[in-house]
């Protein structure tokens, strides 16, 4: 005999005898059950057994089987009246302009108006959906000081207030949505070839605000605004900086036409930046129409 | 069995003729010989065509029901569309949560107490899942902030007082 089935024999001596428990059946013998059809082998997919969430038959939003629906049952409240008309005016608060004039975004030798803002890039604006530029808040108004020349679309009191204690001025003032989609992204208008448009008056509802020197419109009369910036510091109880007296007197009395959308530029000029060069209108009507 | 079935039949039969003037009831012939005339008429096309000639009596057989699912796809865009009724009734602060009316804040009044009244003057906060539901109801528009100006409205948008939820940075004051 050889070496290996007297081994195989001595193993098998070890092991226990054959019996029920411990065979298989013979190979072939029996026959594997039904092959369920679909992707789990016909199982139902992790939804249960009938039912809505067998048939996937979701009751609509809101609805509560017969019940009087939950967003149904209140009174109505004019909440959202004339949304789609009221201009609105994403704000900025004054903490925000203090630093992006500290991390240099602005450049304060010059006069602040909505574009220097919007080319820092960190303050967005859509005149599709209803906005019309910056509303400065006043928080941080404590801190600011910086003497700047600043013409944005909304200001409160104390707001321009901050602004005139720290030797600057404000101005309000209104842009139409053309205008606002030009200064958005101003090399895209120019590459355009367009005339940089008229500055629109403002509407009807919005003629008192830019109108009224407390609020320093841009269509209010100069000597009542100074009037104004005397009350206010009294009333705040600050001494009002000599601004006559200023250095830079001629960089904060600048202001642009109230037809004028860009500072050194007018409308109905075309700006090319491939040749850079400036074309100007020199018929009389085209003169006539961007005329203020 | 047979026999039974039709012996139950002629019973039956006796009954219906016991009662003649109510079958004639039943049957009604000149009606139905109306219906036929009218038929008739439609299809002979003496009249071209009776439905277009009449808009007034089509506009009357429309029946107009109320849908006010959320329609997820609309016909012309394919665009979600909101419901109105949510618009109508709810408003949505910037922090997530929408507040709404009291029921029953105009009506018998004069049988509620004056701090009842008061109280139902009030807007209240919906719930968490309340709130996901309206917000589900709702398109985009209506979830992004409305930024008017000397809207009363606008203090409620931010919950800065309260610490556990203001999410601006506090103000460092250092130690003296």
């Amino acid at each position: 005999m050889s070496k290996s089935s007297d081994k195989a024999l001595n193993i098998l001596r070890a092991l226990p005898r054959v019996c029920l428990a411990n065979i298989r059946d013979n190979p072939g013998s029996k026959q594997r059950c039904r092959r369920g059809r679909g992707q789990h082998g016909g199982d139902k997919h992790g939804d249960g057994n009938k039912g809505s969430g067998q048939r996937q038959n979701f009751m609509r939003l809101g609805y509560e089987t017969g019940n009087n629906p939950f967003y149904l049952r209140f009174p109505q409240e004019k909440y959202y009246k004339g949304h789609h008309l009221r201009r609105q005016y994403p704000p900025l608060s004054m903490l925000t302009l203090q630093t992006l004039i500290d991390t240099n975004r602005i450049d304060t030798s010059k006069p602040i108006d909505l574009v220097s803002i919007l080319n820092t890039g960190l303050y967005k604006l859509y005149p599709d959906q209803h906005q019309f530029g910056v509303h400065l808040t006043d928080e941080g108004a404590d801190i600011f000081n910086a003497k700047i020349n600043l013409e944005v679309q909304w200001a409160n009191e104390l707001v321009i207030a901050a602004i005139e204690r720290a030797g600057g001025v404000i101005t309000t003032s209104y842009y139409d949505p053309h205008s606002l989609q030009a200064m958005i992204n101003t090399v895209k208008f120019f590459q355009k070839g367009v005339p940089i448009p008229r500055r629109m008056m403002p509407p009807p509802d919005a003629i008192e605000y830019y109108s009224d020197p407390s609020n320093r419109g841009y269509l209010a009369d100069p000597d009542k605004i100074s009037e104004e910036r005397l009350a206010l510091a009294q009333k705040y109880g600050y001494n009002l900086p000599k601004i006559e007296e200023d250095n830079n007197y001629d960089m904060l009395m600048e202001r642009k036409d109230p037809r004028q959308i860009f500072y050194g530029l007018h409308p109905g000029w075309v700006v090319n930046l491939k040749d850079k060069v400036i074309l100007k209108p020199k018929e009389e009507e085209l003169l006539q129409y961007y005329a203020s | 069995m047979f026999r039974t079935l039709i012996s139950a039949a002629r019973g039956a039969v006796s009954t219906i003729a016991t009662n003649g003037q109510k079958i004639q009831n039943f049957y009604q012939p000149s009606l139905v010989q109306q219906a036929y005339q009218r038929q008739f008429s439609l299809l002979s096309s003496q009249t071209p065509c009776r439905l277009f000639n009449q808009p007034q009596e089509l506009k009357n057989q429309v029946v107009l029901t109320n849908t006010r699912n959320v329609t997820k796809y609309s016909f012309r865009k394919g665009k979600r569309k909101s419901v109105k009724a949510v618009i109508k009734r709810f408003y949505r602060l910037n922090w997530g949560v929408w507040i709404r009316t009291l029921c029953g804040r105009h009506k018998r009044l004069w049988k509620k107490s004056p701090p009842r009244k008061r109280r139902l003057r009030q807007h209240v906060f919906c719930s968490a899942s309340q709130s996901m539901l309206l917000d589900k109801m709702v398109c985009d528009y209506w979830r992004k902030p409305k930024y008017f100006v000397d809207d009363p409205y606008n203090p409620y948008h931010t919950r800065e007082e309260f610490s556990i939820t203001s999410r601006k940075p506090k103000p460092y004051f250092p130690p003296e």
